[in-house]
């Protein structure tokens, strides 16, 4: 039987505390709603480019879903929202085929996943589609889909950004802070060997709790944070700046068993 | 089914017989320029004339280039005599050289000047016979002419026909190709020439006519079967072997007299002084050093030690001074920079080129005296083609001087010798069943028409390397080219199409001329990165190159070895990478082999066998001289060569026991770490599949990680917990390919194989809209691709190639599977030993360090380790 790790956040002099969950690559936040990000849908096209890549990436990241949402329906829980965290799609400049079908696949599969309770939630909210810097184009989908399509969300104490840009106001109102954009991955070694995880990161900044989400594709999407060449490049990529990031704790999901291991600051990985 | 081939040994004709087949004209300039026949003349040219397949083998110099032409151009003058030369294409010759054009002006164009001056002067009118020559460098004017003017021998490189099969222009010249030339053909044991039999079964589909082939080798073994390479599927072809072995003066030497109690920097002036006597004794010297590194070091070293005998001090033609009378020539080197010294070289400007292995082929190189090799050139074949290469004339003598850089290369450089002056020669690898190459012919067959699927198939099973071919194989590389595997989306990137009701097959897409012809070919392109020394006295330093892969698997503080030293990397800057010297830190990343030969596996049972006659001497207790006798007789060298020979054995046999033909030592060391070290001397790709198995094997049981050394001489195993003789029984020669599978599936070597095949077979375009994409953008698109892979299918043909060629082609699971069976069935024993040092035949292994981590502890179980250390860190620091 799998069991959810629960982390209950108590915050003082507040009587209905956000529940924050670490999930496969994503986050649950108070046993209902779903925040994923960075799914770059279409990225084996643009890899391809001309040659051949076989597609594996839309069927895996909804094997991926499909695991998370039995999981949750085993606790007796629902999904009543999902929250994009930007980038769904990859290519910059326009949109193909392929990215438009796979991503219309895409969210036409959340959709069915997605309880339905019209009491609670307007219809176009079930799916809250943040902007992503990928994500130039994604209107007419969005508008297809009758889904809107946001620089930001705000829930409760939390607001929800991309993190490639700064959204004041979202900003300034939220006590919790919940980013994509990075894709942060660690690599772990001995003296032999190295390997490399996808993870979050979570920590301080400003102020506010911040957590950080790993890509949710499921090829090639994990952002070295220990390689000091790359971090480098990286400074002003984010709106928080490296070194700032090095104060986060690093934490690994092990899927299997359904835990999370936190490797504490990333400085001490570094 | 067995396959039939009519393979026969060729007669010897006489000189009459071919005279009098001889137009006049013909007969009249050979007899000008030669009193008779040559021996590959009286093999060759009556039976082109009959229209018979032939390979002739011959070593360099004895006129076999010319032999192929003869009867050719006899032919031709014949009808160009009657004034009835068609505007076709006669005769394809096809040389893997790109630079051969001296060598086709003497053995073609000269001849054919002469006779047409001689033709005048008679006053007889003959139509003009056009000779034309295309490779890669070959400008578009050039190539138009052609089509224009129509050659009647067409010159060209395997990459060149194959482009030009795809052109209609082309192909309608080639309807009645009558004579078919495949020069070097011992250098076709790979995937050029897996590509190039393919080649030439398709040009046989569009000719009407069958040409006539004819195969020109140097040394090599087994004929038979690179005669069926030649020809193909069910034909016939003659051997001709030419007796008239050159005559060869070789022998082995060391710069010191003890190679191992000679501190580091006495060796080194001695080997170069022993260098630079050699050379200053002859008039011109190449040397061979296996390797690109080593090349640059001893260029370096000798100018440095010598700098008067390097540099003319007189002027050039150009009126320049002092300049450099030594050279280097290998790949990673400019096109121009090569051709200037091989043009050097011929002018006799230089008196020494330094090369890898880059002049081992049939360029015209003018007059050497001398072959120096410079450390053991792993084969027989090799070092005769090499020795060779020393006074290139038929009748001149070739000198070659082995000189040994340590023990281990002093008995493998001796029994080389030794086979060298027996004439053993080691056997060719020609792969079969090649996927990825497959694909690529088959992209290129589908642009010249549409096919009937079982027609295309008939043709490709005329091929020597797809004889066996079955047909999943065949269908699920179709499907891979029509896109099947695209999964959910049809066809996006399919290249060909494929209609299963009418069973035809053709292109797909406007631009599929375009992505065939600009990246066409086999060889895998890598780029070099130079290592340079960051700071400190020798700042700026160049200590050498490494692969832009290697690097890239560095992390900033990754201690590497690079020519017997250590290196910490610190940081690149454009193709520069940085490194810290004098570094005290066991490597953190593997020895690097990509640029190392093989020890050959006959070799290496020669050594083996050499071994217990030595053993069996010290057991029935033989003075020392006797068996220093025994040695210098047995392997041709020196009293000073046998006499190390011996202690080096003595100590071996001493200290613990000689592994040789019947047995192995298994050697049991704890040193910093725990040792498992296989004496297992079979040449590095047999041991490469031997401990990989076994090491797998061991993985799996115990859960962890175990570190892997793989030398020609053995290899051994280093880990925390590693339980051999379960491995061991569990290994069996049935079992070993499964396991390899398995066992290779994680590991770097198939990453990088895969990105080569993904490259051959069109997955990945090197070159796409006229942009080409970096190695290091492949690599990186290769390794996601392989991951995407992984998810769909095992059998995916592509990934199914990488792991064939890393099985047959860079290791040799053949031979593996042998030893296996030796080892099972008791016919090699294998014996324990204990040791508190390494001994010494296996103290170079150990030396060496490891080549590769076998991965066997699962990601998750490492994250968990890796965590509850870390864990412990911090409630540590807590206390």
């Amino acid at each position: 039987m799998k069991i959810l790790n629960k982390i209950a956040r108590k915050h003082k002099n507040n009587e209905n505390p956000t529940k924050i969950e670490f999930l496969h690559d994503s986050l649950l936040i108070d046993e209902s709603i779903l925040v994923l990000g960075d799914l770059h849908i279409g990225y084996e096209e643009h890899i391809a480019e001309a040659g051949i890549f076989p597609r594996v990436q839309l069927r895996e990241i909804l094997s991926k879903l499909k695991d998370i949402f039995w999981n949750i329906s085993m606790q007796g829980k629902k999904i009543k929202q999902v929250i994009i965290l930007g980038d769904l799609k990859h290519e910059f400049g326009g949109i193909s085929d392929i990215e438009w079908s796979e991503t219309i696949k895409f969210l036409d599969y959340l959709d069915e996943q997605i309880a339905k309770d019209k009491d609670e939630k307007k219809e176009n909210d079930r799916i809250i589609l943040i902007k992503g810097n990928h994500d130039t184009i994604l209107g007419p989908i969005a508008k297809k889909k009758g889904v809107a399509l946001r620089d930001f969300y705000r829930h409760k104490e939390i607001c929800f950004m991309h993190g490639n840009k700064l959204h004041g106001n979202c900003f300034e109102k939220s006590k919790i802070l919940i980013l994509g954009h990075l894709h942060p991955a660690i690599t772990l070694k001995d003296n032999y060997k190295k390997e490399k995880y996808k993870c979050f990161l979570h920590g301080k900044w400003k102020k506010k709790e911040v957590y950080i989400i790993p890509s949710f594709s499921p090829i090639g999407f994990g952002y070295e944070l220990n390689s000091i060449e790359q971090s480098r490049h990286n400074n002003e990529f984010l709106i928080i700046k490296y070194n700032l990031l090095e104060n986060f704790e690093v934490v690994i999901y092990n899927s299997n068993e359904n835990k999370e291991y936190n490797f504490g600051k990333l400085k001490k990985l570094i | 089914m067995e396959i039939k081939y009519g393979i026969s040994k060729a007669e010897l004709r006489n000189q009459e017989e071919i005279i009098e087949i001889l137009d006049p004209i013909v007969k009249e300039w050979f007899f000008s320029k030669f009193e008779v026949f040559s021996e590959s003349q009286l093999y060759g040219v009556m039976n082109v004339h009959d229209r018979k397949n032939i390979l002739i083998s011959a070593p360099t110099g004895s006129g076999k280039t010319l032999t192929s032409f003869l009867a050719i151009i006899n032919y031709l003058v014949s009808i160009a005599r009657k004034n009835e030369l068609e505007n076709k294409v006669y005769c394809i010759y096809s040389s893997p050289l790109k630079a051969l054009n001296n060598d086709i002006f003497v053995n073609l164009i000269r001849p054919l000047e002469e006779i047409y001056d001689l033709a005048e002067k008679k006053q007889i009118k003959l139509q003009k016979i056009r000779v034309s020559l295309r490779t890669g460098d070959t400008e578009a004017s050039e190539k138009a002419k052609m089509l224009k003017n129509p050659p009647h021998i067409f010159i060209t490189t395997p990459e060149s026909l194959a482009i030009v099969l795809t052109s209609k222009k082309f192909i309608d010249l080639f309807y009645g190709v009558e004579f078919l030339i495949i020069d070097e053909i011992h250098s076709l044991g790979n995937k050029r020439g897996v590509y190039l039999s393919l080649s030439l079964e398709r040009l046989e589909e569009i000719s009407k006519i069958s040409p006539v082939r004819i195969g020109l080798s140097a040394t090599i073994a087994p004929l038979e079967e690179v005669a069926k390479f030649l020809v193909g599927t069910g034909r016939n072809c003659l051997i001709a072997e030419v007796q008239t072995q050159k005559k060869t003066d070789i022998e082995v030497l060391t710069g010191v007299t003890n190679l191992i109690d000679t501190n580091s920097a006495e060796m080194h002036s001695s080997l170069y002084s022993l260098i630079d006597k050699l050379i200053q004794s002859h008039k011109t010297t190449i040397i061979f050093t296996n390797t690109r590194a080593a090349t640059e070091r001893v260029i370096h070293h000798l100018k440095e030690m010598f700098p008067n005998n390097y540099l003319e001090h007189g002027e050039d033609i150009l009126g320049k001074t002092g300049f450099d009378i030594i050279g280097a020539h290998h790949s990673s080197l400019s096109k121009e920079h090569r051709f200037e010294i091989e043009e050097k070289l011929r002018k006799g400007e230089l008196k020494v080129v330094v090369t890898s292995t880059s002049l081992e082929l049939g360029i015209d190189i003018g007059y050497v005296d001398l072959v120096i090799l410079l450390g053991s050139p792993k084969s027989s074949a090799r070092a005769l083609q090499r020795i060779g290469r020393a006074g290139h004339k038929l009748h001149d003598i070739s000198k070659g001087r082995f000189i040994v850089l340590d023990r281990d290369d002093m008995v493998e450089c001796s029994i080389l010798n030794k086979e060298c002056r027996e004439k053993k020669i080691d056997k060719i690898h020609i792969p079969r069943n090649c996927l990825d190459v497959l694909s690529q012919q088959i992209f290129g067959m589908a642009i010249q028409k549409v096919w009937d699927i079982n027609e295309m198939l008939q043709v490709i099973k005329r091929s020597y390397c797809y004889s066996d071919l079955n047909k999943e194989d065949f269908m699920s590389v179709i499907s891979y080219l029509s896109g099947e595997y695209a999964l959910e989306h049809r066809n996006v990137y399919a290249k060909i199409w494929y209609d299963e009701k009418s069973h035809q097959i053709g292109k797909r897409g406007k631009l599929a001329r375009v992505i065939y012809l600009t990246n066409i070919g086999t060889i895998p392109e890598e780029s070099f990165i130079t290592i340079v020394i960051a700071a400190g006295e020798k700042k700026d330093q160049k200590v050498g190159v490494v692969d832009e892969s290697f690097l890239e698997k560095m992390k900033p503080g990754d201690v590497f070895v690079l020519g017997g030293k250590r290196y910490q990397f610190m940081y690149t800057r454009g193709m520069k990478a940085y490194v810290k010297i004098g570094v005290k830190k066991n490597p953190t990343i593997p020895r690097w082999f990509s640029e190392m030969l093989p020890l050959s596996f006959e070799s290496a049972l020669e050594i083996n066998r050499f071994r217990k006659l030595v053993n069996e001497k010290f057991e029935s207790k033989k003075s020392p001289e006797e068996i220093k006798g025994f040695i210098s007789q047995y392997c041709y060298v020196s009293n000073h060569i046998s006499d190390s020979i011996y202690n080096y054995f003595y100590e071996q046999y001493e200290y613990s026991k000689i592994s040789h033909e019947k047995r192995m030592i298994i050697e049991y060391y704890k040193g910093e770490k725990n040792y498992i070290i296989f004496h297992s001397l079979y040449g590095r790709r047999v041991n490469d599949a031997l401990s990989r198995a076994l090491g797998y094997l061991m993985g799996q049981k115990a859960g962890r990680d175990i570190e892997i050394g793989i030398s020609d001489n053995g290899f051994y195993f280093a880990g925390e917990n590693l339980p051999l003789d379960e491995a061991m029984r569990l290994l069996k020669p049935e079992n070993l390919r499964k396991i390899l599978n398995e066992a290779i599936s994680k590991t770097e070597i198939l990453k990088r194989r895969f990105r080569h095949c993904a490259a051959r077979s069109l997955m990945i375009l090197r070159n796409y809209k006229g942009r080409s994409k970096s190695v290091g953008k492949q690599q990186m698109n290769s390794f996601l691709l392989l991951s995407a892979i992984n998810k769909i299918s095992k059998d995916f043909p592509i990934l199914k190639e990488a792991r064939r060629e890393v099985l047959e082609d860079l290791m040799d699971i053949e031979r593996a599977e042998m030893v296996a069976k030796w080892l099972n069935e008791g016919f090699i024993k294998v014996e324990k030993v204990q040791t508190s040092l390494p001994s010494p035949f296996a103290m170079n292994l150990v030396l060496q360090g490891y080549s590769d981590l076998l991965k066997m502890e699962d990601r998750v179980e490492f994250m968990k380790r890796m965590h509850k250390e870390i864990v412990k860190e911090i409630k540590e620091k807590k206390k």
